[in-house]
């Protein structure tokens, strides 16, 4: 009995300081970031998971601004918004690509608590297939997109944190397939991989100022952009990331705005997008303790079982080419 | 008394020995071996640094080479250290590699690639909020884009090559450690080496059928002119927080480069540090190694924990280091 007992505490006494070491190491710690009276600016928010999160917010209480490309869409999110929810969102038509105009954007709407950098294309297809003009589209819209509207409302952001004491946030929408690059994303993943460093670093800088980035990490959506891109997607690429969206654009929002709210610098949006993170948590920081615990505890076997998936994806890849080889 | 003691090793050693067997059914792509005797080398920032290192010692090795910049100048000075240091004369390639024709043109007048090197970089660490975009777009121009264009204008030729000789190719890309971790000061070029990784991931799925094996190296800061020119303007953080990371000589970098690409590694770290952060961060990338595999599942958990002492010690640097005041914009 008394050697049961003994082998229960020398089991539990690693695992018990493990979370004590990891409540004390974890950075940076959680604050909570309100969004109810506060501006959240949303990219690409005429539709899919942009207009979903506009929607949510502003049912939440926020000032919510949209900004996208068409007008067209535009006053149709707004109308649509309103007719749901009876909040009125303020909107803006710029191309993210074009700097001058996102800061004119970013200087009429305010500055701004809440922004999210929602918007993206994607255009799946082989490298050597793909025009290179469609790689610096990704890149353009994607990359340097995110990059002029964190420079154009930082200024503003920085200052109105301090003037309130209540933290800020800018959030990224990444991807799964910013997560691993799979056949047919080399744009894609590139663009999505690059905006993991710049949250990485920019939460560095930005942590003195009281912001908080978060980056969420959604699997295919049920999105216009979604039914776009599945037109053009190659075989492999349907074998291997399936042919059905995982999620519906509501939930995604969802999940996206408690992880804003709650300043997780990792959102993933369901199971397998919780196990690819704990894959890739890679050296980001982690706030939350208990996350930080599984994932020290489950990244061993969170990288099998990725080495497993790519066996798998190779394996498809290799019969696609011998079936091609054999018509 | 001795039999229960070998079958408490056999108990031990039995699941890291199931483990090996599972990893070895288990990697992708298979592993394979790049020759460079005799084959044609391309290195882009060749005519310096890491670059021109490597175009050294690849010549050294029997390798054509040839090296390609933007200085015409610089890559004449890099022809004659070569020609005196190993005998072989190098091609040289003028052209800025963010000029997608320039670099199709100059490629296909080439023999065909069998190991191209994306090496390029530029690096201009600094806050985001203070930095031009200019400068951000300069840093994902060359480091991202440029490395689109030069495998965009190799591959057909590299393909048709690798598929007539059935020898396999090789595309390799430089990274960083700032390609794994992106730390205070790095927000561009942590995003243009981040963005190379899930370039590679998708690469790698997209030319394994075409026997080309895709490979990226992460080399901590080594002793380069590029380096000298970016410690001039590095935040005091960004220093600070570097310091983590014992630097290297680009003659070592450029060896251990050279091998990880024969082997046709997917990941190439480059010192003991490098090693561990390819373990942190090895994510869902491919793993041709058995060995490496091994160690990244059975160290996975361990790094993740260093990991985070890291990030604890970071943010503890952070808000120690007073901030120097914002330019109005």
């Amino acid at each position: 009995m008394g050697y049961l007992l003994l082998l229960l505490l020398l089991f539990f006494i690693p695992f018990l300081a493990l979370a004590a070491a990891l409540a004390f190491l974890v950075r940076p710690h959680p604050v909570h970031v309100p969004i109810k009276g506060r501006h959240v600016f949303i990219t690409g928010g005429s539709s899919g998971i942009g207009l979903a999160l506009a929607r949510q917010a502003a049912v939440e209480g926020a000032r919510v601004s949209i900004l996208a490309r068409g007008a067209a869409r535009l006053q149709e999110a707004r109308d649509g918004i309103r007719l749901a929810t009876g909040v009125e969102v303020a909107t803006f038509s710029a191309d993210v690509r074009d700097a001058a105009a996102v800061a004119k954007a970013l200087e009429a709407s305010g500055p701004v608590d809440v922004l999210v950098c929602n918007h993206g294309v994607f255009s799946p297809q082989e490298l050597d297939k793909q025009d290179l003009e469609e790689v610096r589209f990704m890149v353009e819209v994607n990359l340097m997109g995110t990059f002029h509207l964190i420079k154009a409302a930082l200024p503003p952001m920085k200052r109105n944190v301090k003037a309130t004491g209540l933290p800020a946030s800018i959030a990224i929408m990444s991807s799964q397939a910013g997560q691993v690059g799979i056949y047919g994303y080399t744009a894609y993943s590139a663009s999505k991989f690059a905006l993991r460093g710049l949250a990485e670093a920019l939460q560095h800088e930005l942590i003195s100022d009281n912001i908080r980035v978060s980056m969420i990490f959604p699997p295919d959506t049920e999105t216009p952009g979604y039914a776009e891109e599945h037109r053009r997607r190659p075989d492999v690429t349907n074998l291997i990331a399936g042919s059905s969206p995982g999620m519906k654009a509501d939930d995604v929002a969802k999940t996206a705005l408690d992880g804003i709210k709650s300043s997780r610098f990792i959102i993933p949006c369901n199971f397998e997008g919780t196990m690819l993170s704990i894959a890739t948590a890679g050296l980001s920081p982690q706030g939350s303790y208990f996350t930080a615990l599984v994932e020290v505890l489950f990244a061993g076997s969170m990288r099998f079982l990725g080495l497993i998936f790519q066996w798998n994806w190779f394996r498809i890849i290799e019969r696609w080419h011998a079936r091609m080889k054999n018509s | 008394m001795a039999s229960s003691f070998s079958f408490l090793l056999l108990l031990f050693v039995f699941p890291f020995a199931a483990l090996l067997l599972a990893l070895a059914v288990l990697v992708r792509p298979r592993p394979a071996r790049i020759p460079l005797k005799g084959r044609h080398l391309l290195v882009s920032g060749g005519s310096s640094g890491i670059g021109l290192a490597i175009a050294r010692r690849a010549a050294a090795e029997g390798a054509r080479v040839s090296i390609l910049a933007r200085d015409r100048s610089r890559l004449d000075e890099a022809r004659e250290t070569i020609r005196l240091a190993t005998g072989v004369d190098a091609s040289v390639i003028a052209v800025d590699v963010r000029d997608a024709e320039g670099v199709a043109r100059a490629i296909e007048a080439l023999d065909p690639v069998d190991v191209l090197i994306c090496n390029q970089g530029v690096f201009v660490p600094q806050e985001l909020d203070l930095q031009s975009l200019d400068e951000v777009r300069f840093m994902v121009d060359v480091n991202l884009m440029g490395t689109f264009h030069l495998i965009k204008a190799a591959l057909p030729a590299m393909k048709k090559r690798a598929r007539e000789t059935g020898i396999p190719a090789s595309i390799a890309l430089m990274s960083s450690q700032a390609g794994q971790v992106g730390v205070y000061g790095y927000t561009a070029y942590s995003a243009s080496k981040f963005a190379l990784r899930g370039l590679a991931e998708a690469l790698q799925h997209e030319v394994v059928a075409d026997n080309i094996h895709v490979t990226l190296i992460f080399p901590p800061d080594t002793e380069t002119p590029g380096l000298a020119e970016e410690l001039k303007r590095r935040p005091e953080v960004t220093n600070k927080i570097a310091a983590s990371t014992g630097g290297m000589k680009a003659d070592e970098v450029a060896q251990i480069a050279l091998n990880g690409i024969k082997s046709a590694l997917f990941v190439v770290p480059c010192n003991f540090e490098g090693a561990m952060l390819c373990i942190a961060t090895a994510g869902l990338s491919p793993q041709p190694s058995i060995f490496m595999a091994f160690r990244e599942v059975l160290g996975a958990s361990l790094m993740r924990l260093v990991g985070l002492c890291f990030q604890w010690n970071w943010f503890g640097v952070i808000s120690d280091t007073p901030r120097r005041a914002c330019r109005a914009e």
